[in-house]
């Protein structure tokens, strides 16, 4: 019957639009699968951690650094504990709890309330008092939403005395923060900056400790995740001695003239002083403190340029006994070779003076060392030709750096000619090799290489790599690191030849140039040199090393640099003298100290 | 007229085994896919109130979950084709359910849309949404024959109209908005006059859009905007001679626009033009209506898909985070209880609009292709109901019913994901919402209705 299916017939002409109606029906689980699987499969590392950001806030325990000790166990720079107490309002608080915070820590009432109010972690006190610290401790199983943390602050004893060898340190810059992120850093960490503090950063760190909790939306925490103990850094020994490196600071301070120190063990390269003057106070970087900070960045005798290691000077006559190696061992002239000096020497248009006016007349190899004549070892340098005393002053490291293990040290300068043919684009001169022979012109050495010089030439041709670190202990006492001594280069040399130049060297001091630094009964080999400077009065070297014995190494070789101090013998020599005096003071002493240890241990021995 | 039987199974009246029958012929894949859906719902909210010792929400639930499968059963049963000749009772009894919330209905966050019956509050217009359908069906069944315009599209759109107002009255926008994708796709599928169809779609679109814009731009800064848009936005904003002058340059632009049409030979009528227009213009001055109506706080919900920072601590917050939840559950998911987004708080309404954002974090890829592979069952199901409907009743329903999931579901996850607006719509069957779950297992089990029925003849 039609009317029966009625309703048939008209579904039948409905059943065209219903696939359409089926595709649009469908198409939006399809379309949210889709873009589920970009938001969970391709996007999804991206998002959990943003999930993770969210959730977690991490406090960081900064560890206190290693400290550092001199070789005789002397501490020089250490950490201050300072206790900072935290609010963490994990449980309810009870009132018997708030009533023993506020009498012990009155002065931070309003900002416990605002942390009990807002739930939220906040630090009560800073620099909490002993006292109050030890009644909190004791007190620890009541109040349940404190958090103790001592944090560390790094203080330099010696003050200035050491500040260029232990340097100092910072905040992260943006920069550093990006490249060591990955290390574990955080922004608000310092870092080594300079110094030791700088190039011995990850044994001096530490680990530091961390507290991870979980916060809610609003920012409560709901629960500690985690509880990073910190652990402290390793405990660095120097190989600096602490009396002699005070003394050497006091001198060069007394002559109100800045400059530079370095003395070295030349048995095995330790670096027993190293003091550049001016210096600074690196606790001044700690105490946050602009304005001395500023004060430092704009005083123009520039403090924190390390004149030991980053400054470059000509080295002036001290220069003139490699001159004299290079002449004698290549055979060229004898030690009995004399020259006549008229107080100058005539090359082409230009004239070489020599400091004594009246000249020398004829003077031999010995007493041109030890009145430094300038006529005679220009001579000798013409002679000996620039390419053999480039030779030899690269196998004294004048063409390097010492590699020693303090950051930011300069290269020194050896010309030669290609050297010249590269930089000025000019040919090279006889009148260079002049001034080269003499230790004026194109070369250019720091302090601490001509602490290595005067050092080679102690230990006869040994050239040891410097280091101012001699061992590392960790905090149970397990050497992390000892030194052994590193040679870099041996320089084959006549015996003969040294000798001569010892003998020669310690005749400057007992009768020559540097007759200030003549200590009586205690045999010191130095040379003088007078670095004439185009900006100013001369720099004032000394070189030297002591005490000379038969078959034994002296035990500490100096370079004295004075800026612009005028002549070495003067000004420079006079500083080596109280070096010495203060070493025999010491060596006495501890022989002193040895008999009478052994006297001890005989008499309670048996 | 035949009379219909309450229980039909066959034209024999002789009913033997009604209820293995029952059994057998029912749909069970959408039976199955929706209970799943719902339990697996009941474990999201679970968890996403394990730590708040809040297990009322689930018990509440599971409750309403056993009434839902009750009414499922009871409507499986009743043979659907009964309430055909009583549309207009329904009808009635829509408009006075809405009209009895207006009364004594209590108000929730601006809306007043729930009855409180002490024990449970009861939200009647998601019933009234279901009965709706049931109206429309029986409204067109009745006028099939009838082809005139005015009884298949200005009569249904009036009585929808009514029910807008009402909804619009007790502040519920949400429940507004699903009534247009189910008239359209009805609409469509009893094929009213296409030019009806296209204007009317035309108008929705242009309100949707006009709406949303004109919300964005009453947040936005628009110092930041170019100077034009500047102008012209103040322009209509403020009522001045500028009007004129807009109203000028768009008549131009729409003349070269259908001058164009009209040389690469498109047949526009200049009819079609004004139509075009005018439905603009009453779309604009509809927005203008509705914006006024819609509270401040509801605007931000609607355009923070759009742009989340202009509200960064309400909806826009909501949104980041959802989408953040989402997409740290990576593959395998966080694992039960174990949700970080949703659990601390940053995921806001997570057992109820924003629970997908839960169910992603802690079931990860899997549990979210689990869920969706349920849902694309549930919906494809309730399309091919759609298909085999024994007469054109069953069919519209099932169309009504299908259009409407399909909707909730883009709604709600594109919510979560940041591509739709904050409209409060919730993900049937998984949302907490005793009223929503009662409802979508009645739609089933009249769906299961239909479907039982379709082989009889």
């Amino acid at each position: 019957m039609d009317w029966e299916n009625a309703p048939y017939i008209l579904k039948q002409r409905l059943q065209k639009n219903i696939s359409t109606i089926t595709y649009i029906l469908l198409s939006p689980p399809i379309l949210l699968y889709v873009l589920i699987f970009y938001y969970q499969i391709i996007r999804g590392e991206y998002y959990y951690n943003i999930a993770e950001q969210n959730r977690l806030r991490i406090y960081t325990l900064n560890a206190p650094r290693g400290n550092i000790y001199d070789i005789k166990g002397n501490i020089l720079a250490d950490n201050r504990p300072s206790v900072t107490i935290f609010y963490y309002p994990i449980r309810e608080p009870n009132p018997n709890e708030i009533k023993t915070l506020l009498t012990l820590l009155p002065q931070s009432k309003e900002k416990l309330f605002f942390a009990i109010r807002t739930k939220k972690i906040l630090q009560l006190a800073d620099a909490v008092d002993r006292k109050i610290v030890f009644k909190l401790l004791s007190m620890k199983h009541r109040i349940s939403n404190i958090f103790i943390s001592t944090e560390f602050k790094r203080r330099y004893i010696e003050n200035e005395n050491f500040s260029h060898i232990i340097g100092y340190i910072g905040e992260l810059t943006l920069n550093e923060y990006n490249m060591l992120k990955s290390k574990g850093y955080n922004y608000s960490d310092y870092i080594g900056k300079q110094g030791i503090e700088k190039s011995y950063e990850e044994y001096l760190r530490g680990k530091n400790g961390a507290l991870i909790i979980e916060v809610d939306a609003k920012g409560n925490p709901t629960k500690i995740l985690k509880d990073l103990k910190l652990s402290g850094g390793d405990n660095l020994f120097l190989t600096i001695d602490s009396d002699l490196q005070n003394i050497a600071r006091k001198s060069l301070a007394s002559t109100g003239k800045n400059g530079a120190i370095v003395g070295i063990d030349p048995n095995n390269g330790a670096v027993r002083i190293l003091v550049s003057y001016k210096d600074f106070d690196p606790n001044v970087f700690i105490s946050l403190s602009k304005d001395e900070r500023k004060k430092l960045l704009q005083d123009r005798n520039l403090p924190l340029f390390n004149r030991a290691l980053q400054g470059l000077y000509p080295p002036g006559s001290t220069f003139k006994i490699l001159t004299s190696i290079a002449a004698l061992n290549e055979n060229l002239v004898s030690t009995e070779a004399k020259y006549f000096c008229s107080g100058g020497f005539k090359l082409g248009n230009k004239i070489f003076k020599c400091w004594e006016k009246n000249g020398h007349k004829s003077i031999d190899f010995f007493n041109a060392i030890r009145l430094s004549c300038n006529v005679f070892f220009i001579n000798l340098g013409l002679k000996t030709d620039i390419d053999k005393i480039e030779t030899y002053a690269k196998m004294f490291n004048f063409d390097s750096t010492t590699e020693i293990d303090l950051p930011f040290e300069a290269k020194n300068i050896c010309p030669s000619k290609k050297w010249k043919k590269e930089k000025f684009k000019s040919i090279w001169y006889d009148g260079d090799t002049a001034s080269v022979s003499i230790g004026q012109g194109y070369i250019t050495a720091t302090p601490i290489q001509m602490a290595l010089f005067a050092s080679a030439i102690a230990n006869k041709g040994t050239i040891y790599k410097p280091y101012v670190v001699e061992k590392i202990v960790d905090k149970n006492g397990n050497i992390m690191y000892q030194h052994t001594p590193v040679k870099k280069n041996y320089i084959k040399i006549k015996p003969e030849i040294w000798n001569f130049i010892h003998k020669s060297m310690i005749e400057v001091v007992n009768s020559g140039t540097g007759y200030a630094a003549y200590i009586p009964n205690f045999k010191i080999a130095g040379k003088t040199g007078t670095a004439q400077n185009p900006h100013g009065e001369d720099h004032a070297w000394f070189i030297c090393f002591g005490p000379v014995e038969e078959n034994k190494i002296p035990d500490l070789a100096l370079a004295i640099l004075v800026e612009h101090g005028g002549k070495g013998g003067a000004v420079a020599a006079p500083i080596a003298k109280e070096i010495f005096t203060t070493y025999i003071k010491n060596k006495n002493l501890n022989i002193e100290l040895k008999q009478k240890f052994y006297r001890e241990t005989q008499e309670y021995g048996d | 007229m035949e009379t219909k039987n309450f229980i039909i199974l066959s034209k024999s009246n002789k009913e033997e085994n009604l209820i293995k029958k029952i059994i057998l012929s029912s749909n069970w894949k959408l039976i199955l896919s929706s209970i799943i859906i719902s339990l697996v719902g009941l474990l999201m909210i679970w968890s996403a109130t394990f730590y708040s010792n809040t297990q009322i929400y689930v018990t509440k639930q599971a409750i309403a979950l056993i009434i839902g499968i009750i009414l499922f059963i009871i409507f499986s049963i009743i043979n659907y084709q009964i309430f055909e000749p009583y549309f207009i009772y329904l009808y009635i009894f829509c408009i006075l359910t809405l009209i009895l919330v207006l009364l004594i209905g209590t108000t929730y966050r601006g809306t007043k849309a729930w009855i409180d019956l002490k024990i449970f509050t009861l939200q009647p217009s998601e019933i009234v949404r279901i009965i709706f359908i049931l109206v429309l069906a029986g409204y067109f069944d009745k006028n099939w024959r009838n082809k005139e315009s005015f009884v298949r599209f200005f009569i249904p759109t009036a009585m929808c109209s009514i029910i807008f107002l009402l909804l619009l009255l007790e502040g519920d926008f949400s429940a507004v908005v699903v009534y247009i994708p189910i008239l359209i796709s009805i609409f469509y599928l009893v094929e009213i006059n296409r030019k009806i169809l296209f204007y009317s779609s035309l108008f929705f679109i242009f309100t949707f859009t006009l709406f949303i814009i004109k919300t964005y731009l009453s947040l936005a800064n628009i110092t930041k905007f170019p100077k034009l848009i500047k102008w012209f936005y103040i322009s209509l904003t403020r009522f001045n001679i500028n009007w004129v002058i807009i109203i000028l340059i768009l008549g131009i632009i729409i003349f070269f626009i259908w001058w164009i049409l009209k040389k690469l030979l498109f047949n526009v009528s200049i009819e079609s033009l004004i139509l075009t227009i005018f439905i603009i213009w009453t779309s604009y001055s509809f927005v203008v209506i509705s914006h006024k109506i819609i509270k401040p706080y509801q605007q931000k919900r609607i355009v923070a898909f759009l742009n989340p920072y202009f509200d960064p601590s309400g909806a826009g917050y909501q949104v980041i985070q959802t989408k953040i939840a989402i997409g740290s559950g990576k593959f395998l998911g966080k694992g039960l209880f174990n949700s970080t987004q949703a659990k601390l708080g940053f995921v806001p309404e997570k057992h109820t609009d924003f629970i997908f954002g839960l169910l992603a974090e802690e079931f990860g890829f899997i549990g979210s292709t689990f869920v969706i592979i349920l849902y694309f069952i549930l919906i494809l199901e309730s399309i091919k109901i759609t298909q085999t409907a024994r007469d054109t009743f069953g069919s519209i329903i099932a169309c009504g019913i299908s259009s409407m999931f399909s909707f909730y579901f883009l709604m709600n996850i594109g919510m979560c994901l940041g591509l739709s607006p904050v409209v409060g719509i919730p993900l049937p069957f998984l949302s907490y919402g005793g009223s929503n779950l009662v409802a979508s297992f009645l739609a089933v089990g009249i769906l299961n209705s239909i479907h039982i029925r379709k082989f009889v003849y």
